[in-house]
């Protein structure tokens, strides 16, 4: 995979206020780095509060590339804002577990649809995205 | 060329894949009704698990479970252990492994039948179910996983 600069930012995409990041199926060492340079970022820049990692494209993946990816998990709750994981399937998780991988306090989801839902404002006090 | 076909090989190591094929087919269909996972309620799934939990099972618990919740969009899974035999820490640590798994997908695992019996020996054996909720009947597993759907379970005003 190019480690060009804007090759990944076309999985980056803001749903409902919710900045949405697929995590590409070919993803390395280097391109996650990359990949959580550009989901903070992209977060700072459009002062969402939501994050949510996509892994519906993903069929199977590398235990230690899965935890970078949950990293961006622990980085969007240091900047603030809700975050939390979707869309991985039923092989991955079998294979995952298998492994001994912990989700931690990272909250997951089905799909992006229960995921966004999942990071749903809150009811109360009104508040204002940037 | 002669294309081997399923007749010609029938003899032959052809005969072997086939019979492997059956074989597969008919593992699949036993695991599937050694494990009867049903849906208790909308996203509930309930699987009671009867007998031995060797590695061989609690794979294919945790395979079924997964696919089960993938279909039907589980949102909760409850494990009812009432029915097997020795709890000991080999079988916390499978239960473990499918909680963990489960969890990956958005769908968390309540254990329920956990009999004062298996809680002594549990405590005795310093293994313990991590952060996986147990509850000692399914009753209580379905009133907490209704509970956390935001459910609320009340009697009629009349009745």
């Amino acid at each position: 995979m190019s480690t060009a600069d804007g090759m990944l930012s076309s999985s980056i995409h803001m749903v409902r206020g919710c900045v949405l990041v697929s995590v590409p199926a070919d993803l390395d060492d280097e391109s996650a780095v990359l990949l959580q340079d550009e989901a903070i970022g992209v977060l700072h820049r459009l002062g969402s509060r939501a994050l949510l990692l996509d892994f519906s494209g993903v069929e199977a993946m590398d235990s230690t590339l899965v935890r970078s990816v949950f990293d961006i998990v622990d980085m969007a709750q240091q900047v603030g804002a809700r975050a939390a994981v979707a869309g991985i399937g039923a092989g991955m998780a079998s294979a995952l577990a298998l492994l001994g991988f912990e989700a931690g306090n990272v909250k997951t989801a089905l799909d992006v649809d229960e995921g966004l839902q999942l990071l749903a404002e809150p009811e109360g006090p009104a508040q204002h995205f940037g | 060329m002669v294309r081997p076909s399923v007749l010609q090989s029938a003899a032959g190591p052809g005969r072997d894949i086939m019979y492997g094929r059956m074989k597969m087919a008919k593992d699949d269909t036993v695991a599937g009704t050694q494990n009867p996972v049903s849906v208790l309620w909308d996203r509930i799934l309930f699987l009671p698990i009867v007998g031995t939990v060797d590695s061989k099972r609690a794979q294919d618990i945790m395979d079924i479970m997964l696919a089960k919740a993938e279909e039907t969009r589980a949102r909760i899974i409850i494990l009812d252990i009432k029915g097997v035999l020795a709890v000991d820490s080999a079988v916390a640590n499978h239960i473990i492994k499918i909680s963990l798994a489960t969890r990956l997908m958005g769908c968390s695992t309540i254990i329920s039948g956990i009999t004062p019996a298996v809680a002594q020996t549990l405590v005795h054996l310093g293994a313990d179910l991590g952060d996986v909720k147990s509850t000692g009947t399914v009753r209580d597993a379905l009133a907490s996983a209704l509970g956390e759907l935001g459910y609320e379970i009340r009697a009629k005003q009349d009745a």
